[in-house]
Parts: structure tokens; sequence; C-alpha cells
């Protein structure tokens, strides 16, 4: 799983989000490291609609943006394997920290 | 700029234009309007990101075109199609299951089960196009 879909699906774990609101929660999220152009968040959001892991749905009552999107139950799951994968790794780095330090 | 952002746009398939350029350019607006306070540096930086991201999501946009059309699946199911979104649905009801009981072995089969059952979708929904 790249970053720019990591981050998206964390985003959208929150709540459902449009375009530009995805863009500036995953600079917040990434504490202003990762800053997705236009063209690369559509790539990975089409990849997303194409997979079944997110769903796109009009808004009503918008001046702008009427597409949103949202997480569906088979994209959570990915990310909290994601998650749990991440977090393995990151224990088995931390242990080998340790062994080398001690 | 805006110009330049719609026509960067005609790159694109039709099919990823006519889904998304509209959205496209306005979430391209206000990330525009946003970074004008920045000054020319931050306008400049925004500009060149803007320009070769989507150069490269045309570029990766007409590959997936290519080499793999996941739009098929969503077009014509025949039968062995149903029991492919069947055994989607069945593995991800289980797999979400076994993430609420800590069974992580159990939910990463799963996902490889819903991973090989939309292969096969989408297989059915080229063969159903000849």
């Amino acid at each position: 799983m790249t970053e720019p879909v990591l981050l998206i699906l964390m985003s959208l774990a929150e709540k459902p989000r449009h375009g530009y609101a995805l863009m500036k929660d995953i600079e917040s999220l990434s504490q202003g490291r990762v800053r997705l152009s236009t063209g690369t968040l559509y790539g990975a959001l089409r990849r997303l609609l194409a997979e079944g892991w997110i769903e796109r749905f009009e808004q009503p009552d918008t001046s702008r943006e009427k597409q949103a999107y949202r997480l569906n139950l088979a994209g959570r799951g990915q990310l909290r394997l994601e998650l749990d994968r991440m977090k393995q790794l990151t224990r088995a780095a931390a242990a080998r920290f340790r062994a080398r330090e001690a | 700029m805006k110009r330049a952002f719609w026509t960067l746009l005609r790159l694109y398939p039709r099919d990823h234009r006519d889904a998304f350029a509209a959205e496209m350019l306005v979430v391209f607006e206000q990330a525009l309007e946003a970074c004008r306070a920045g000054g020319w540096a931050v306008f400049l930086r925004f500009a060149m990101a803007e320009l070769f991201g989507l150069l490269i999501g045309a570029g990766a946009e007409w590959t997936a075109k290519f080499t793999r059309s996941a739009d098929r699946a969503a077009r014509t199911v025949p039968e062995e199609g149903m029991e492919a979104q069947r055994q989607i649905e069945f593995n991800i009801r289980r797999m979400e299951y076994a993430i609420s009981h800590h069974d992580f072995a159990g939910a990463r089969f799963h996902a490889d089960q819903e991973r090989k059952a939309r292969e096969r979708l989408r297989e059915e929904g080229s063969a159903a196009d000849g």
C-alpha cells in the first residue's frame, strides 16, 4: 500500500470528505510532509474506487464541491490490516534496536 | 493558471475526464486560492507540483486503462460473476469479524480471498466484453 493511499484511507476513516478537505487533512496528518497534487490525489481516489474500498456520493447543500468520498467496510478492513502490519514492523524494529544497544 | 490546468487535464483518458475533471478543477482552484497568500516561492512550488502531478497522473491513467480496465467489472456480471460478488461480500464480513476478534491471521486470509474474488470478477467482466 502506498503512502498516499494509506493517508487517504486514514483521513476517510474519521469522516467522509470531499477532494480539497482530503488534501488538507492529509497534509495535517503527515505534519506538512505530504502535500498531494490534484493529479496524484485523484489518481489514488480512482484506484481506491476501482478496488471497492471507498464510495463516492453527492453532498447536498454545498456551494462548491458536491462529490465526497467515504470509506466502506472493505476499505476499513484493509486499513486495519495495514495498520496492524505497520505496528508489527515497528515492534520488530524497536526490539532490534534494543538488542543492538544492550 | 486555470487555463493551463484545464489544458493539461485533456491529456487524461476520456472516461477519467468525464468522471473527475470538473471536480479536479474545483479542488485546484481552492488549493490555488490558499497558496496565493504564501508568496511567489510557495506559488511556484505549488504550480510545479500541480504540473508534474497532472503529467504523471495522465501517464498513469493511460497505463491503467490499457493494462487493467477495472470499469468492465461494474458493467455486465454473468452467473460466475455473481458468485464472485457473493464471495467478495462473504470474505469482507469474515475479515471484519476476524479483525474485531483480533484474529489478524484470519483477517489476512479473508483479505487475500477477497482480492482473488475481485480478480475473478474483473476477468468475468473482460470475458463478457469479448
